[in-house]
């Protein structure tokens, strides 16, 4: 069972990201820093976007986006230790920022279908990954859920965070978070044991 | 079981882990789960869910992951082209209009097609060797989807609409492009064809298009060679065609008994010997024909199992991992065997998947000797595998729990263990073998076996199982103290559970020793 965290989520995978050192530096503007925490936080910024963002045609121009301004509101940054939090919030913002922004225009010109229930024309060598064709069919049935049961499931299943974590990235009571995680999994639980593809592609990876 | 009691077990499932459960709670998801498959399928997914953290994205291009690093260093937002906005009602009027034109469209063609399109599809799958799906890519580098693209190997033919037929060398690829009631288009990718075309009235047109030009024809036989050059010969043997040069644009009559190699000047007489290759092979269409009927009958003779073994022989391999997949979702188990064995030729890699499944569900079936048989084959073939290795454990568990076969059950576990110490299902393995040889009565074993386990998983999920056997050990031994210990310890971290009774009468037995 997952315990309350006591260091960064995230930390106990990619150090850096848990560098008190490193961050600091990187806040009051050392260039080298910035560089290594840039590269460093570029693949937990492509995950965390990839899965709630759902529009692979923009998947790149919002990652670009979100590291903008991660790495723009840096200096801001108070609470060293709580980096990859801060991270996230923040990624998880521009990402809802960017949706508002496709469905104000979605009538006209905007498709916002999600993602096909076939799997892609062209099968590129990174779609025949079987991680990458799972996290793609779980992005799918992710994208039915509503997006706060969503984001938070996405928060709880893959970056492990706990519901009063998930209250401060979404800025909601303990209880709403909790109520969210739940619902947000259950659904997700519902929808994946009704796939029996996307059953069978988590058993593979995850075996 | 009743979908209220269903539900509420999802419902405390979809609960975080962090949550805790009340022991009341616990035992009546328990009791649940011994009865309902599709339940305790939810557990299996929720902790395979639990993993997923272990699941990463493939890493991007090394160009990608520079170009948008270095934008968030130097703060560069991504390029957006300017979009001019139309006034919404406008707009919307426009999509509209627009939106009825082509579904007005799309529907006349889809009617007007679907006469035409169903003799190619009735006519395809007749022989696996004649229209299996062709590589994506062909021998000269040149891509194409695979959805129209045909690979000849045998004799039957292709039946197009109207009674066309065309017949190709061995491994000769067509692409048809075209298939409607004014225009057939073939596009000749490789090898050689001889197609027999019914008469066409004006505005109709039967083409074979190659790397330098195309065949036009108007009710006639004719054959079309593409060489390994990249040469394409046109040679007629009734009727007359009409060639393009693509290059030069070049338009060329060709009457019977003739022939043409674009690109190399005008039409020539063809020799008799290869107009009579052309004729033999011609025959071959009439012939093939006749195959095909006796073919068609043989099979309506037979029984529908016999029939479906005969589709799924013709079934391109492409689909087999699908195929396979569905009929063991439809529990369709004999077939999906037959489609795995196809599938191994092509798809290795998700054959074990494959296996694993198809094992899981004879057992589900209770159909135990085949479960086993796929798991050992599974073993066997696939050892490389993440599937094969669970599969050690899952074959354990059946030889162990319905086999009554301890010490094959050891033996797989223990296999286990040795190629995955650190596995995903150690923690089965582990006590898996701590019960083969509790079954067994090999005490000295276990006790081992039990230290092991707990040395490994003091807070496993069968640490209790593993804290008794340990001190049922030590009391044959007469280590009573000891005994006592793991008895005690099982009665203060699990009180309420069976366990807890047999831990009591464990510490029973103890003091009638010391006394």
């Amino acid at each position: 069972m997952n315990s309350v965290h006591t260091t960064t989520p995230g930390a106990k995978k990619n150090p850096i990201l848990g560098d008190v050192l490193l961050i600091e530096r990187a806040v009051s503007g050392d260039r080298l820093a910035r560089e290594q925490l840039a590269v460093a936080t570029f693949p937990r910024v492509r995950k965390l976007v990839y899965l709630t963002c759902g529009n692979r045609s923009e998947l790149d121009d919002v990652v670009q986006i979100a590291m903008v301004t991660v790495f723009r509101d840096l200096p801001g940054l108070r609470n060293f230790n709580r980096f990859t939090a801060w991270l996230d919030t923040v990624v998880y913002n521009v990402v809802r920022t960017q949706g508002r922004k496709r469905i104000r225009f979605a009538s006209i010109f905007t498709d916002l279908d999600p993602a096909p229930e076939s799997s892609p024309l062209e099968i590129t060598p990174e779609d025949e990954n079987i991680g990458y064709q799972l996290l793609n069919k779980l992005q799918h049935h992710l994208n039915k859920i509503a997006s706060r049961k969503r984001s938070a499931a996405i928060m709880s299943l893959f970056f492990g965070y706990v519901d009063s974590e998930v209250a401060e990235l979404m800025g909601c009571s303990i209880e709403t978070a909790k109520k969210r995680i739940q619902h947000g999994r259950k659904e997700l639980l519902e929808r994946i044991q009704k796939d029996t593809g996307c059953a069978g592609l988590l058993k593979e990876a995850i075996q | 079981m009743s979908s209220v009691q269903c539900r509420w077990v999802s419902h405390m499932l979809a609960k975080p882990p962090s949550e805790y459960w009340l022991e009341h709670e616990k035992h009546a998801v328990d009791a649940h789960l011994e009865h309902c498959a599709s339940c305790a399928n939810l557990v299996e997914i929720t902790r395979l869910l639990e993993q997923i953290q272990q699941v990463e994205l493939p890493q991007a291009s090394p160009f990608l992951e520079r170009k948008i690093v270095s934008a968030a260093l130097e703060g560069r937002m991504p390029h957006k082209p300017k979009v001019r906005f139309f006034r919404k009602e406008i707009a919307l009027g426009i999509v509209a209009v627009g939106a009825a034109v082509a579904g007005i469209v799309l529907m006349l063609n889809f009617l007007f097609t679907a006469q035409t399109s169903q003799q190619v599809t009735h006519s395809s799958p007749m022989d696996s060797q004649s229209t299996a799906r062709a590589p994506r890519t062909v021998a000269n580098g040149d891509s194409r989807k695979a959805y129209n693209l045909f690979h000849f190997d045998a004799s039957p033919p292709l039946k197009l609409t109207r009674e066309d037929k065309v017949w190709g060398v061995r491994d000769t690829i067509v692409n048809i492009e075209v298939l409607s009631k004014e225009l057939t288009k073939l596009e000749l990718l490789r090898g050689k064809i001889v197609a027999r075309v019914t008469h066409r009235h004006s505005g109709e047109k039967f083409i074979v298009a190659g790397p330098m030009g195309s065949v036009e024809v108007v009710g006639t036989v004719f054959s079309v060679e593409v060489d390994d050059t990249g040469a394409q010969i046109v040679r007629v043997l009734e009727g007359k065609v009409k060639v393009t040069d693509a290059q030069s644009g070049a338009i060329y009559r060709v009457a019977a008994s003739q022939q043409l190699t674009i690109g190399a000047g005008d039409p020539i007489p063809a020799l008799a010997s290869q107009l009579d290759k052309d004729r033999g092979l011609m025959r071959s269409i009439d012939s093939g024909s006749a195959q095909k009927e006796k073919k068609i009958s043989n099979i309506s003779k037979a029984g529908p199992a016999a029939q479906r073994a005969a589709k799924i022989s013709n079934q391109p391999v492409v689909n087999s991992v699908d195929l396979a997949s569905q009929a063991i979702d439809s529990k369709r188990l004999f077939e999906a065997q037959q489609h795995i064995e196809q599938a191994k030729e092509s798809a290795t890699q998700n054959v074990p998947g494959l296996l694993a499944r198809l094992a899981r569900a004879y057992r589900q079936q209770k159909n135990y000797a085949e479960a086993k048989d796929t798991y050992e084959q599974l073993i066997r073939d696939y050892s490389w595998s993440p599937a094969a290795q669970n599969a050690m454990v899952a074959l354990g568990q059946l030889e162990l729990n319905v086999l009554d076969k301890p010490r094959e059950a050891q033996s797989h576990f223990e296999e286990y263990l040795q190629i995955a110490p650190g596995g995903y299902l150690s923690e089965e393995a582990w006590i898996g073998k701590a019960r083969a040889l509790s079954r067994e009565h090999r005490n000295n074993e276990l006790l081992q076996t039990a230290t092991q386990y707990l040395d490994m998983f003091p807070t496993g999920s069968f640490a209790s199982e593993a804290l008794l056997y340990r001190g049922n050990s030590r009391l044959q031994f007469g280590d009573c103290r000891l005994a006592q210990k793991d008895y005690q310890t099982i009665i203060e971290r699990w009180p309420a559970s069976p366990r807890a009774k047999e831990a009591q009468k464990g510490l029973d037995k103890c003091a009638s020793n010391i006394q």
